[in-house]
């Protein structure tokens, strides 16, 4: 199988998914209940799917394990802040995602980058919790 | 005459003032992804508190006028819609910019949103009973039909890929039956989650699918050292926007009246609002264009069509809220309190009781759609030169902008995880070749085809033979089939010559 069917596939699966779910969940609440729609949208996901894979599609698509490593450390980076913003509130967290991100992909010095990145974090909390009144988590230790 | 003069009493400096700060901060909100017109227009409701009722209601008008046109600034420069209204021609407009075109995309974005809100006023101030009153006309039947006719604008939108759009749009039906279904209180797809019991949100879905996968992909071509930096695009010289438009409008004249007037017209209709407005003019303009192969690629017609008809479709959304009292979409809703605050009861008694006050609120419509002009000229000049910025140092910061605009939605962190995962479906999908934008139609049309269809299937025990009988269902039905018929007829007709 080359990579290019693997989303046909992917999507077939899914289709049978929210088939069998709704035919095991939610087919109680009568033929007009819960489960009429998520069986006809997973029955059309499966039939697109088959056509989209009938199609000819010329485009090569490579995904490698270089791919796989970037998107793990930078689902690990907003996890971290996802998990550690109620406990470090989010000026802090907020930096251990951006000042990463920045040191590693701008063109610039590490004091230019510290400087920017505590300015766009400063100026958006600022914004959010002043302007738009967004109650952001706070640093606990700053209070 | 009478009438005028006495609407224009009420417009003093106080309410020219309430419009260009009312514009300047829908501006700078709509610019931000994940903040939408709605929520912009919600955060100045106390201000209104405070005014008297024209100013008050001009401030929510400027708001959502400039708000709306702003989702359009950041969907040009970082392929980032800033509102949902935006997303249907985000990469015309992404493609134009890394043209080099900023100047001119932006320009006639501009241009064209504020003839739209012009043409929606027009239309406002003269039809608004009688649009009212067909609008109401519209049962659950013509919901259906309205749905799917817009539900079908993603596969003519979509051109050769129509099975991968077609895909991707159930898939954006698929997550919008997430949570609690609406007539039988039962839970799906939540597996115990309490964050799922509301559904997904298709704010946080629609940052995580344009930002975190542009981010992701940035990312991984910076690892893999393909050269991202020289992608940086060039910048025309000089602030003017609008330098060469004139021609170009006045020769697509009749395709922003047309977008106009139907941006009115779905506005007008309860429920749907300018995301849809957006995608159908979209569409339409697609099929009646001399040059179908452009749009998605940089069509400046796209552009000018899709975003006359959304700025139209917010004066459209006022006329069932101010002759019947039923909100067009949930920023209308909010406008119906300050309303009720301000002791204008909406309904046909306003037409009786207070038509000075709602004609001058005719006339501050278009006056914050001309107002708009120079703020949004002053806005886009500054930030515009974004594009100049490394993307290492914006990147970081767009991540930022995108977790908090998914939070702020409901002050709810687990909307950043849907962020997170719709950004690496997005990332593998545009990697695989799917075109995404089809899943927000998908998301935000999904809970308004599935309430309309199973309201009318058990209105009419079943069966489908009702949905052709009322004679307004029954021309909207047609249109659907037509237009799939065309779709298919067009796709056996690019098979048949790819055969060849």
């Amino acid at each position: 199988m080359t990579q290019k069917k693997i989303p046909a596939v992917f999507f077939i699966l899914f289709g049978l998914f929210l088939i069998i779910y709704s035919a095991e969940n939610l087919w109680s609440t009568g033929l007009f209940g819960a489960g009429f729609m998520p069986t006809i949208v997973g029955s059309a996901i499966i039939l697109a799917a088959i056509v989209d894979t009938l199609s000819t599609n010329k485009k090569r698509v490579k995904i490698d394990c270089r791919d796989f490593t970037v998107i793990t450390l930078f689902i690990g980076l907003i996890l971290f802040y996802v998990f550690m913003v109620s406990y470090l509130g989010f000026i802090i967290t907020s930096g251990f995602v951006v000042f990463p991100l920045m040191l590693y992909a701008a063109r610039c010095r590490v004091r230019t980058s510290v400087i920017i990145s505590a300015g766009a974090i400063l100026f958006i909390y600022y914004f959010f919790t002043q302007v738009l009144l967004v109650q952001l988590p706070e640093t606990p230790f700053l209070n | 005459m009478d009438m005028l003069l006495s609407a224009l009493s009420y417009i003093n400096s106080m309410t020219i003032i309430v419009v260009i700060v009312g514009c300047l901060f829908g501006l700078f909100v709509g610019a931000i992804p994940g903040l939408t017109a709605t929520m912009a227009i919600a955060l100045m409701v106390p201000f209104t508190f405070f005014l008297d009722p024209v100013p008050a209601l001009s401030l929510m008008i400027a708001v959502g006028a400039s708000s709306i046109y702003a989702g359009d600034i950041p969907g040009a420069l970082l392929n980032i819609p800033g509102t949902p209204a935006s997303a249907a021609y985000v990469e015309d407009s992404h493609t134009l910019v890394l043209e080099g075109k900023a100047n001119r995309v932006l320009g006639l974005g501009l241009t064209s949103s504020v003839i739209g809100g012009l043409i929606g006023t027009i239309i406002l101030a003269f039809t608004a009973p009688y649009l009212a009153k067909f609008a109401l006309k519209f049962s659950t039947f013509e919901y259906t039909w309205l749905s799917l006719i817009g539900l079908s604008c993603a596969t003519i939108v979509a051109g050769s890929k129509t099975s991968r759009s077609l895909l991707t749009l159930v898939l954006g039906i698929a997550l919008s039956t997430i949570g609690f279904d609406e007539f039988t209180g039962h839970e799906r797809f939540t597996f115990g989650m309490e964050s799922l019991l509301q559904g997904v949100s298709f704010i946080p879905a629609m940052i995580g699918l344009f930002a975190i996968s542009g981010a992701i992909d940035f990312y991984v071509k910076t690892y893999k050292k393909e050269n991202v930096f020289s992608t940086v695009p060039p910048i025309e010289k000089g602030m003017n926007i609008f330098k060469g438009l004139g021609s170009r409008l006045s020769h697509k004249s009749v395709g922003i009246l047309r977008s106009g007037v139907l941006g009115t017209l779905i506005g007008a209709l309860p429920g749907a609002g300018s995301d849809i407005a957006a995608w159908i003019s979209y569409a339409l303009s697609k099929k009646l264009s001399k040059h179908p192969e452009k749009y998605g690629s940089g069509s400046e017609e796209a552009i000018i069509d899709a975003s006359s008809s959304n700025n139209a479709s917010l004066a459209g959304s006022w006329i069932p809220s101010l002759v019947f009292g039923i909100p067009g979409d949930s920023a209308s809703a909010i406008i119906i309190g300050v309303l009720f605050m301000k002791d204008m009861k909406p309904g046909p008694t306003l037409f009786l009781f207070n038509p000075e006050k709602l004609y001058a609120v005719f006339i501050i419509f278009a006056i914050a759609n001309i107002i708009l002009l120079p703020l949004a000229f002053l806005a886009v000049n500054v930030l515009k030169k974004i594009i100049k910025i490394d993307n290492g140092i914006i990147y970081p910061v767009v991540i930022l902008c995108s977790i908090v605009g998914a939070f702020a939605i409901n002050n709810d962190i687990s909307s950043v995880v849907v962020m997170l995962i719709m950004g690496v479906l997005g990332y593998f999908l545009q990697r695989f070749d799917y075109p995404i934008s089809p899943i927000i139609l998908g998301m935000i049309l999904g809970p308004m085809l599935e309430k309309n269809l199973i309201s009318s299937l058990l209105k009419a025990n079943g069966d489908y033979g009702a949905f052709f009988e009322r004679p307004v269902s029954g021309v909207l039905s047609v249109i659907f089939i037509l237009i799939v018929l065309v779709q298919i007829m067009s796709n056996i007709r690019r098979m048949m010559k790819k055969s060849k």
